[in-house]
């Protein structure tokens, strides 16, 4: 589905990314972790053409890709942004009509609307509220749901959980693994080590400059002794921490 | 008591002007972060406009006017800004005085530096006399107008489609971009609504003043700038507020400084203004902010 070669993107003076490289293969869950400030974001806003690569390929359903944010939307990828983003002035309704903007017709849209209100009950109940309105956990489901009206193929998702209380992110990393069942396509962008190899069928990790050192199921990655020391918080096989 | 309802017409319909103004501004600054100082070059065209179409039937005029305010409008859009869509503000800033600069200029050679008279239709300068108060057909048309104007643009804003994503594109363009809003039509709209806007203020402006030259714009336009500010930087409510305020405060100086102080009108103006920025320096109606 998607195949990121070899990637390097500057900002300014800074060698950002300086050869990453993932593939997100279709209806997979994959996870891309790492410590802050790594360039896993990155990863994702060359991918939606956000910031331009000096070097490397990307390509997405076989064929070579141009990334840029109008593009992306039309090949069907959707981006959920570390920072949200919702349009704040608008209510919970219109950000869901904006992310539908791309489906063919207005009954298309209303459906695609509804599936998402039934995913998250708590975003039919505030429909017409201003979405600036929202408490921080009902933001994320919103910039998730505006994600997923557009019926993607692919969702990029950066940092879901950040920001959100553990009851939160425990439902979030349940609406997640529900998406396995639609067979969409997920590159999951995430601090939360423990819980984000849970739910992947195969997670990246990734150094400074974005070079991926480990690629593995949970399992695989479990049984690496460096990996539970340095992202895990576990010494002498205690109990895994919950990240 | 007539004297009041006199000076509350007068203020409204200056406030009306300057709220088409600002929210115009404020539109443009909101959908792609221009500050754009050519916007008095929009009401200089329509100005002129109203000058060469004088002699013709009102009708014509104003729809000629609204063509050609449009029209250069769309044209700046297209040539000089659509190209810098992405850069610095201040880049754009600069841009925009490289634009009024040429379309001054431009007008300049044309018409000469020289004002030049429009006279108001005759029937505008009539006066209605109700009750014991007399108000300007003038004056009056430009209240009903601008607000039936700004009510018209904050309907088309909250009920349609293309209303709903020039206020997505306003409050974050990328993020409209990347859900499939399309930059080029939406910002294409900002530029047409806001040459509507210019128009009618125009229209209103140049009959009240019943003269045009190439630097009409521009004080109406440095003093909308305040405005927008004053309502809130990014926030069409407040530009149409900040803009609707200003003006009512001036039409309501007018009214109740002595003669001697008259003339420092602008510095009493700018400081009620600057004092509501100390109190509020978000502005009247700042934007939401995201919550984490």
């Amino acid at each position: 589905m998607l195949e990121v070669s070899d990637i390097h993107v500057h900002y300014g003076s800074v060698h950002a990314l300086q050869g990453a490289s993932v593939r997100v293969d279709a209806a997979e869950i994959v996870g891309l972790v790492g410590h802050n400030g790594v360039g896993k974001s990155t990863v994702l806003r060359a991918v939606t053409g956000l910031v331009s690569i000096a070097q490397g390929e990307i390509k997405y359903r076989g064929a070579g890709f141009d990334p840029s944010p109008a593009r992306a939307i039309h090949e069907g990828i959707a981006y959920v942004p570390e920072d949200r983003r919702i349009f704040t002035n608008l209510s919970v309704a219109e950000n869901l009509r904006i992310g539908a903007t791309t489906l063919d017709s207005r009954a298309a849209a209303r459906k695609a609307i509804e599936r998402e209100y039934d995913r998250f009950p708590v975003l039919r109940d505030m429909a017409e509220r201003t979405a600036g309105d929202l408490s921080g956990g009902q933001q994320q489901m919103l910039t998730i749901a505006r994600a997923l009206v557009a019926g993607p193929r692919l969702l990029l998702l950066d940092e879901p959980s950040l920001g959100l209380a553990p009851l939160m992110v425990a439902e979030l990393f349940e609406t997640l693994a529900a998406l396995r069942h639609e067979r969409v396509t997920v590159l999951l962008v995430e601090q939360n080590v423990a819980k984000t190899i849970a739910l992947a069928d195969r997670s990246y990790v990734m150094l400074p400059g974005g070079r991926v050192t480990l690629e593995g199921t949970r399992a695989e990655l479990e049984a690496i002794p460096d990996f539970r020391r340095h992202y895990l918080q576990v010494s002498n096989g205690g109990a895994l921490a919950d990240g | 008591m007539a004297e009041v309802v006199q000076h509350v017409v007068d203020a409204l319909s200056l406030g009306g002007i300057y709220a088409a103004l600002t929210l115009g501004l404020g539109l443009l600054f909101s959908v792609m972060r221009l500050v754009n100082f050519a916007y008095g070059e929009l009401i200089m065209a329509g100005a002129f406009a109203m000058y060469l179409l004088q002699d013709t039937p009102l009708l014509v005029l104003v729809a000629g006017t609204l063509a050609v305010t449009i029209g250069v409008a769309l044209v700046t859009e297209r040539v000089a800004f659509r190209p810098l869509r992405g850069v610095d503000p201040m880049t754009l800033l600069l841009a925009s005085f490289a634009v009024s600069v040429m379309l001054q200029n431009g007008a300049r050679m044309v018409f000469g530096p020289i004002a030049k008279g429009v006279a108001p239709y005759p029937f505008l300068e009539q006066d209605l006399i109700i009750g014991s108060v007399r108000i300007s057909v003038l004056d009056l048309t430009g209240v009903v107008l601008t607000a039936a104007l700004i009510g018209a643009v904050a309907v088309m804003l909250q009920k349609t489609v293309l209303g709903m994503q020039i206020r997505a594109a306003a409050e974050d363009a990328e993020m409209a971009d990347l859900l499939g809003v399309k930059a080029n039509r939406v910002i294409a709209a900002a530029f047409a609504i806001a040459g509507v806007l210019a128009a009618v203020a125009t229209l209103i402006l140049i009959f009240q003043q019943g003269a045009v030259s190439v630097t009409v714009g521009f004080l109406p336009v440095l003093i909308a700038f305040v405005a927008v500010v004053v309502g809130g930087l990014g926030s069409l409510p407040g530009a149409a507020l900040g803009g609707l305020l200003i003006g009512a405060t001036t039409g309501l100086l007018d009214a109740a400084l002595p003669t001697d102080l008259a003339p420092f009108r602008d510095a009493f103006l700018f400081s009620i203004m600057m004092a509501l920025l100390v109190i509020r320096p978000q502005g009247l109606v700042p934007q939401k902010e995201a919550r984490v």
